[in-house]
């Protein structure tokens, strides 16, 4: 028992290694050498002041399913310099879900929300819920997946050591993984469910928001392009959202992107 | 478009008794000379009669006024405490002279009786004529709606009729729907589907009361229900008829009936004036500027509120910005909009106020001077555009704690692309892989397959007998192949003591007991005791004795091997019985 409770974390390990890399995309490089040129041609045209055609380049690297933080960092840029910073919201956005620390990133996302006509009145009302803002804002999906394995694994391994040890150091040290487990797994769902399977961003100029699924109920708000909403239902072409402000309502479905990019074959079905 | 189904239900009657009151009532009570009261004279009944009777009043003296003009209108109501019906006269008088007026009781003659209602007391005054009523805004629609049955005289029993005014609206402007019911006769249960209108925001207005009204010598119930619509889009317009459903006839099954359809024409407005910002309000509205507060420290934030009032399509108009200086960021922070049926009194004209509120932040000291705003509203009777001036608001920036940021900062400038290599692609998700989730079902089955094992060891360790009795089959085999040894190197003696010892420590671990602790002859007694087969029994007490004799006397080669054969078919006999010890 011994024996077999002293290798789980060593099996723990290797198992997390083989996690992280096939995370890795085994044609990572030679996308990155195909796309290349694609992303050279942008970079071209947006040095030339095309930003429309240098717009549409970008766009097309990312239908060919290659999606890197520089390509939409650059999309959103090109978005920014057409006076469109909706897009560029949603773009830099995007960016950050691969990756969320990133300086300029952040910093452009800023200003770019600083350019918006409609600024969303973000309510943190909580500690709890400033924590946990700050807390899906700085970690990918990837890293709290492979926190959540590592938690499970341990704990695990403490539980085949609690069967031949009945010591309550053992007991509470299983009990309090558990209770890591269970929070580390509700932030991971939280984070899916906030980047890939709710949240969503104004496209269009002005965007009504109705008090019913239909064109004949009345326009309860008006809101501009960039502003962040959270799908709550859909229903025909109209989805049901939900404002930082707390203010729900209807709005055309083609209003709103998605923000977790449909690309993503791991979301496709969503 | 609200699809409650209202219900009109009437019922047949019958001649009984009738409980009568009759009210006089005036308002205003005090009235200057040349001023206009209206003197009311409501009759109720209640009872099957209400049905039928409709008395007229009689009229007191009132030769201190002068009748302008007479009205009528009629409440019915059906329910489960009977029927009711309440006629109101209205008389409009006009006070001829002035002094204190008594006006005596209005009497009215019901099945023969009279009855009467109170007096009441009017004072004419010399002075000059008392405030006018606050006066509404003016409507956004041409004029009032039509009164009920206005040129339109029904041509059958029941008879339905669907109006629209104005034909043709502007985009944005509020239409009145009039559906009029137009009975003659009872009718049963009758319901009715309010009309369907595409493109357009509606909101009910409140119902008139019923009025009996004679059309070609006949008395009809009239009613009507009435909706503000404010058309979304311009062009023809159609609205489908309104369906009706009743029994027209005692015992007939229900019939539909239906109105008119209407189509609406709806004018595009024209261009806004040029140099102004047109947000889509049409109607008559007032604006207003306020701020939260008039003093703030450098870096905190204050909320400036644009609010419009007026009647029109308040749901839906938008609001300009107010002019800051570049050095205060506005950032439009919360929109309110509440309309109804009632404003400035008027029952048909829907409106309200809407609140625009902006959260501004002044990042360094001085005075914010919000310069009067102007909304640009379409103003659809006069065909033009108008504006509303607001009031400008101003507000004194302190120096605050926090360091000031330049315009010029390095926050407000935007970073570059990036120009070398698109970097690497995005890691695949692991949530999609299942691997991933294969590696989840790994520690479940390990700790199922450890946590099997120790309950099993914890089992055996709490019961020594058990542990015992499942160990006699690997006990019995390793001294056969002890024996199988022997034989292989001719020790007959060692051979017929494995033998021996195979069978006697399998009986005893079956039974619980230490194998030091049994002979052969313990070993054949237990045996009996547990009620085995004779013939089993007596074949195993004789293999022991045959190993007793092979101890002194040596067994021949083919003998020892028949001796483990058998010593070996006994253990399997004995393994399938049960040997368990008290």
């Amino acid at each position: 028992m011994r024996t077999v409770a002293a290798t789980v974390p060593a099996l723990c390990s290797l198992m997390l290694v083989v996690c992280v890399a096939l995370g890795e995309d085994d044609a990572g490089e030679k996308a990155s050498m195909g796309a290349g040129q694609s992303f050279a041609q942008g970079n071209t045209l947006y040095a030339e002041g095309d930003y429309r055609a240098a717009a549409s380049a970008y766009e097309a690297l990312l239908k060919t399913g290659f999606q890197s933080r520089a390509v939409y960092y650059n999309l959103g840029n090109a978005y920014l310099q057409l006076d469109d910073p909706g897009r560029a919201v949603l773009c830099y956005r995007r960016a950050l879900l691969i990756a969320p620390r990133d300086a300029d990133t952040l910093h452009n996302l800023n200003y770019a929300e600083s350019q918006l006509a409609y600024q969303s009145s973000a309510s943190v009302d909580t500690w709890m819920h400033a924590l946990l803002a700050w807390t899906w804002s700085r970690i990918t999906l990837n890293e709290l997946l492979v926190l959540t394995m590592i938690l499970y694994w341990i704990a695990a391994g403490v539980g085949v050591v609690r069967l031949s040890s009945r010591r309550r150091r053992v007991t509470v040290a299983l009990w309090a993984l558990i209770a890591l487990l269970c929070l580390a797994a509700a932030l991971t769902y939280g984070k899916w469910h906030r980047d890939y399977g709710s949240g969503a961003a104004i496209v269009v100029a002005e965007a009504d928001m109705l008090s019913g699924p239909g064109p004949s109920f009345d326009v309860l708000a008006r809101l501009r392009s960039g502003a962040e909403v959270r799908i709550l239902q859909t229903q025909g072409q109209y989805c049901e959202v939900r404002t930082d402000a707390g203010g729900r309502g209807w709005m055309l479905k083609q209003h709103l992107e998605l923000i977790g990019p449909r690309e993503d074959p791991a979301f496709a079905a969503r | 478009m609200a699809t409650a189904i209202v219900a009109f239900c009437v019922l047949t009657a019958t001649a009984e008794a009738a409980d009568v009151r009759v009210v006089a009532s005036a308002e205003p009570s005090s009235v200057a000379v040349g001023g206009t009261v209206t003197y009311e004279i409501s009759v109720t009944i209640v009872g099957p009669l209400a049905l039928t009777l409709q008395p007229e009043p009689s009229l007191p003296d009132l030769s201190a006024f002068e009748i302008v003009s007479t009205g009528t209108r009629q409440d019915l109501r059906m329910g489960s405490g009977g029927t009711q019906s309440t006629r109101t006269y209205t008389y409009t008088l006009r006070a001829t002279r002035a002094g204190g007026s008594t006006v005596q009781p209005a009497t009215v003659e019901v099945a023969g009786q009279v009855y009467r209602s109170g007096t009441v007391q009017i004072n004419v005054t010399g002075g000059s004529t008392p405030a006018a009523p606050p006066v509404a805004p003016p409507s956004p629609q041409p004029g009032p709606p039509p009164s009920v049955g206005e040129n339109y005289t029904p041509r059958k029993a029941v008879d339905l009729r669907l109006t629209a005014e104005p034909r043709n609206p502007y985009v944005g402007q509020q239409v009145i729907l009039t559906f009029t019911f137009y009975q003659s006769q009872n009718l049963g249960d009758t319901r009715y589907e309010p009309p369907q209108v595409e493109n357009c925001v509606s909101k009910e207005l409140p119902h008139p009361d019923s009025t009996t009204q004679v059309f070609g010598g006949t008395d009809y119930l009239v009613q009507e229900r009435r909706w503000a619509v404010f058309p979304a889009t311009s062009g023809r317009l159609p609205i489908e008829p309104v369906k009706v459903t009743t029994a027209t006839l005692p015992l007939a099954p229900p019939e539909e009936l239906q109105t008119n359809p209407i189509e609406l024409s709806v004018r595009q407005l024209p261009p806004a004036p040029a140099g102004k910002q047109f947000e889509g309000a049409v109607g008559n509205f007032t604006a207003q500027l306020a701020t939260d507060r008039t003093s703030v420290k450098a870096g905190e934030s204050f909320t400036i509120t644009l609010t419009i009032r007026g009647a029109g399509n308040l749901h839906s108009l938008g609001a300009p910005t107010p002019k800051v200086p570049d050095w205060v960021n506005l950032y439009k922070s919360r929109e309110d909009r509440s309309s109804a049926p009632g404003y400035g009194g008027n029952p048909d004209l829907v409106g309200g106020e809407g609140r625009f509120e902006f959260l501004a932040l002044a990042k360094r000291q001085g005075t914010v001077s919000v310069p009067p705003m102007e909304f640009v509203y379409f103003e659809p009777t006069r065909g033009r555009y108008e504006i509303a001036r607001t009031n400008g608001v101003t507000i004194e920036v302190t120096k605050g704690a926090v360091a000031e940021p330049s315009p010029t900062e390095e926050a407000e400038q935007m970073r570059h692309i990036v120009t070398g290599g698109p970097g690497r692609p995005a890691r695949v998700q692991l949530v999609g892989m299942p691997l991933f989730w294969g590696l989840h079902v790994l520690p479940l089955l390990v700790l199922a397959v450890l946590g099997y094992m120790s309950h099993r060891t914890n089992a055996l360790r709490a019961n020594p007998r058990l542990a015992r009795s499942l160990s006699a089959p690997r006990v019995a085999q390793a001294h056969l192949r002890a024996a199988h040894d022997a034989l292989k190197r001719n020790e007959a003696e060692r051979f017929c003591t494995c033998v021996s010892h195979a069978i006697t420590d399998f009986i005893a671990h079956r039974a619980g007991l230490q194998a030091a602790d049994i002979t052969r002859e313990d070993a054949v007694a237990r045996l009996r005791e547990a009620g085995i087969d004779a013939d089993l029994v007596a074949r195993v007490a004789a293999l022991l004795q045959r190993c007793d004799y092979g101890r002194f006397a040596r067994a021949e080669q083919a003998e020892c091997d028949e001796m483990l054969r058998t010593a070996r078919a006994l253990i399997a006999e004995l393994h399938a019985v049960k040997l368990e010890g008290r």
